[in-house]
């Protein structure tokens, strides 16, 4: 039985990809076997691991077509870690789900008996009807946020979309993960605190914002591949600590499992 | 009652209960903050504090020891009456040696582990006993 995450906030630039790549790589890397899928037209979850896009998703969900969950997969180079990737012809799967009936059902109905400990689903930043069936599909929700505004904003539009969705969804919202955290600015600080007087627990450790997730996604690397001691991985140092990162992130994640 | 919260910043004093790394975090950013507003004197006591501490930094290094080790290096350090990173230094030379030189190795103490950043654990277990078996 697996566990599904999507991650997902209605803002695009929150880092949800590096969020789910890096997540997904991480648990793989510790012995679970994930599935990562890309939700998102722009497929850039090929790109971060340096791998074509395809119409993987369009394959598999397509009323016409229907591929099986094994001929649509693709092993992602890294051990235990496999792919269902995605590129712009899923823009023509939205269009062509829209006639189909129950089919906010589609995405979990396929994954029904996908033989994984866990499943992440990459959403797209928008409300559409992918975004609606990795919600019904899902039994978390994480949701990444930059400490701005207007992100902060799209945290109350995806928490607002589950809970429309609450009738045919069980879907729990796990985490707010805020990202780009940069500890030198006001702004950061007062975003984070609001987040933690609304949200209290649900907030997870912050991931610094770090220039080496956009180097390691240039060489189409994970951040534990390529640099395993950024800052967006192991956090700031807190005396003799370490605080935030993907790093405490995975260990609050692996919780949920 | 004098508010204490530097201006344009709000204290997180009343939180919900939030994630301990969340809370370290804010508490790190107040207290830069509260720093930011001492008079110039302290202001620059903490400063020449931080510096000092930043120049000992390469020489430093966090290790997470077992309780049972940990104790025994500080009562050691005590009898000896010298530092205990020094001791440690002192204690390291000869098996970092040998382990350069390959005439001892980790082989048979290697865990899989649980942390994405690490290939394998020690058993730290192991050695212990054996350790105190040999001698």
């Amino acid at each position: 039985m697996h566990t599904t995450i999507t991650i997902l906030n209605q803002k695009g630039g929150v880092g949800k990809t590096t969020t789910a790549v890096t997540l997904a790589s991480g648990l793989a890397r510790i012995g679970y076997q994930v599935l990562l899928i890309d939700l998102d037209t722009q497929g850039n979850v090929a790109d971060s691991l340096g791998l074509p896009h395809s119409d993987d998703l369009r394959r598999l969900l397509s009323p016409d077509l229907r591929c099986p969950l094994d001929q649509v997969i693709t092993p992602s180079g890294f051990d235990r870690l496999d792919l269902i990737r995605s590129d712009k012809s899923t823009t023509a799967l939205k269009q062509t789900l829209a006639g189909v009936t129950l089919r906010e059902y589609i995405l979990a109905d396929v994954l029904a008996s996908a033989a994984y400990d866990v499943i992440l689903l990459d959403c797209a930043p928008s409300a559409d009807l992918l975004h609606f069936a990795a919600l019904v599909a899902a039994d978390y929700l994480l949701i990444p946020t930059r400490l701005d505004k207007l992100a902060v904003n799209g945290v109350r539009d995806a928490l607002q979309t589950l809970t429309a969705l609450k009738r045919i969804s069980r879907c729990q919202v796990a985490g707010i993960l805020p990202t780009f955290y940069e500890r030198v600015t006001l702004e950061s600080h007062e975003q984070l605190i609001h987040l933690a007087q609304t949200f209290g627990r649900l907030v997870l450790p912050p991931i610094p914002q770090d220039t080496q997730c956009r180097v390691a996604t240039r060489f189409g690397k994970t951040l534990w591949d390529y640099s395993p001691n950024a800052k967006a991985l192991i956090g700031y140092e807190h005396g003799n600590r370490r605080v935030g990162g993907y790093l405490q992130v995975l260990e609050r994640v692996k919780e949920w499992l | 009652m004098k508010n204490d919260t530097p201006k344009g910043m709000t204290s997180f004093n009343d939180l919900p209960g939030v994630d301990p790394a969340v809370e370290s975090l804010l508490g790190q950013v107040q207290r830069r903050q509260v720093e930011a507003h001492l008079p110039k004197i302290e202001r620059s006591r903490k400063k020449k504090e931080r510096e000092r501490a930043e120049k000992r930094k390469p020489n430093r290094i966090n290790l997470d020891l077992p309780q049972d080790l940990k104790r025994r290096l500080e009562l050691l350090a005590k009898k000896e009456g010298v530092p205990i990173s020094q001791l440690v230094a002192f204690l390291l030379y000869e098996p970092i040696f040998q382990l350069e030189k390959r005439t001892i190795s980790l082989w048979g103490y290697k865990t899989a582990s649980g942390c994405p950043k690490f290939e394998c654990n020690l058993d730290l277990k192991r050695r212990a006993e054996e350790v105190s078996r040999k001698s």
